[in-house]
């Protein structure tokens, strides 16, 4: 995982107004394992996570910057080309 | 002067009144604090329940799905059995615990609303506080009626039992600010939001568990900017107590008195006693609410993450492909036409292929 990609989840959850707690049942709810745990410490300090796992917690972050209308996105961790 | 400090026959009658207040007060303190233990041992045996729940969902989930494998074999689907059994038992334990526990809550109020009638002047007798009428504010919380409905109880309650209180209010906490929730008149609703917007009297500066006191809310030194205050009701006194659990605030509960008048001093600890009262039912309403969204949020998150599994298996198939490759393709989906993932996999369960763009 690159290094700064974690470090965009934090302030990108603020500016969304998700809690932690809120964030982790979002992600949950796409399909994420990791416990709450564990996502806050992969936010709060970089602690490991899939990029898999990363990706789904970006989703969940990027569903509420779409519920506000605010056309903001967090970069996804798995670069994909066109299909 | 401290409870028990002096023999009784010593005392003149008002002081001897003054000890027996200070003893009663002294019963509600500690009487209150058990309360806030029992929220907390009902708070924590909810949330106990709603994992449990949770537990023995996932597993029939895993069950079926393992089942569907031929992945289980009797001992498994045994073992498992008695497990969610076992937990449904010790469900029932706790259940009965809370029941045992909420029938010496009951038995504590009366008690309290007991102490307080003792303590009225017997001038005051016919307005002093009943315990059936407390006992009505402890009885809605075992009822679990909509958080409106027992806010309107608990002013009720005021307005009938505290001596010359014209009009009780309450302002709950929302995102970090008080908000007035509701009154006996519209006047003490307009006074709420007076107070709130230019942020000094009684209701903006009631701590929790405190209580501000005023004679006039217009003429009190302490906040000057309410001498600005034009309405003809303003010219009142107020008591207002701060409701809450530890250092967060709930909410204010307001009384207010007759117009030109103040609330004499011994209404203070019958007021004191009514925020005790509304405090506890508040907060197990609001307890009971909070878990029930929490549930409902939960259920539907469950329920989003079987839609998506379904889907993922779906693409799976038809393409050959990985469980991260097809959700990779329900998120690229999602993020080109704008609309939730969820939303993705339940066209992919239902019409066994993607939306168009």
């Amino acid at each position: 995982m690159s290094t700064s990609a974690w470090q965009a989840l934090a302030p990108a959850c603020r500016r969304a107004d998700l809690s932690i707690v809120a964030l982790h049942l979002r992600y949950v709810a796409l399909g994420g394992v990791a416990p709450l745990s564990t996502l806050t410490a992969h936010l709060a300090s970089g602690a490991p996570l899939s990029a898999m796992e990363h990706d789904v917690a970006v989703h969940a972050i990027n569903e509420r910057f779409l519920e506000l209308d605010d056309g903001e996105r967090v970069p996804y961790e798995i670069a994909r080309g066109p299909r | 002067m401290e409870a028990g400090s002096f023999d009784d026959e010593q005392l003149s009658p008002g002081h001897r009144r003054d000890h027996n207040g200070a003893r009663a007060a002294d019963a509600d303190r500690r009487e209150a604090e058990a309360d806030l233990r029992e929220i907390a041992a009902d708070a924590r045996e909810r949330h106990i329940d709603a994992r449990e729940r949770m537990l023995d969902r996932w597993e029939r989930t895993i069950a079926a799905r393992a089942a569907d494998l031929y992945a289980l074999d009797d001992v498994d689907e045994e073992d498992r059995e008695q497990a969610r059994l076992q937990r449904e038992r010790d469900r029932e334990r706790r259940r009965d615990d809370a029941d045992a526990r909420r029938e010496a809550a009951i038995e504590r109020e009366v008690k309290r609303a007991e102490r307080a009638a003792r303590a009225t002047r017997p001038a005051d007798t016919a307005a002093a506080a009943e315990p059936a009428r407390f006992a009505r504010l402890v009885a809605a919380a075992q009822t679990d009626p909509p958080l409106e409905d027992v806010i309107d109880l608990v002013l009720e309650v005021a307005v009938d039992t505290v001596p010359g209180c014209a009009a009780a209010s309450i302002t709950l906490e929302a995102n970090g600010r008080m908000h007035p929730a509701a009154a006996t008149a519209p006047w003490a609703a307009d006074l709420d939001a007076a107070q709130l917007e230019v942020g000094c009297g009684p209701t903006a500066a009631a701590a929790p568990g405190g209580i501000v006191v005023t004679d006039n809310l217009v003429a009190d030194e302490r906040w000057p900017r309410l001498a600005e205050l034009s309405s003809p009701d303003a010219a009142r006194g107020a008591m207002s107590f701060g409701l809450g659990v530890g250092e967060t605030t709930a909410g204010v509960m307001t009384l207010y008195s007759n117009l030109g008048s103040s609330f004499p001093d011994h209404t203070f600890p019958i007021g004191d006693m009514l925020a005790a009262h509304a405090t506890v039912t508040l907060a197990r309403t609001i307890e009971r609410l909070t878990f029930e969204a929490q549930a409902e949020a939960w259920q539907r998150a469950l329920a989003s993450r079987d839609a998506i599994g379904q889907a993922k298996g779906i693409l799976m198939q038809q393409r050959a492909t990985t469980a991260d490759e097809a959700f990779h393709v329900l998120r690229e989906t999602s993020q080109l036409l704008n609309i939730k993932l969820r939303k993705v996999a339940e066209h992919v369960v239902s019409e066994r292929r993607l939306p168009d763009a």
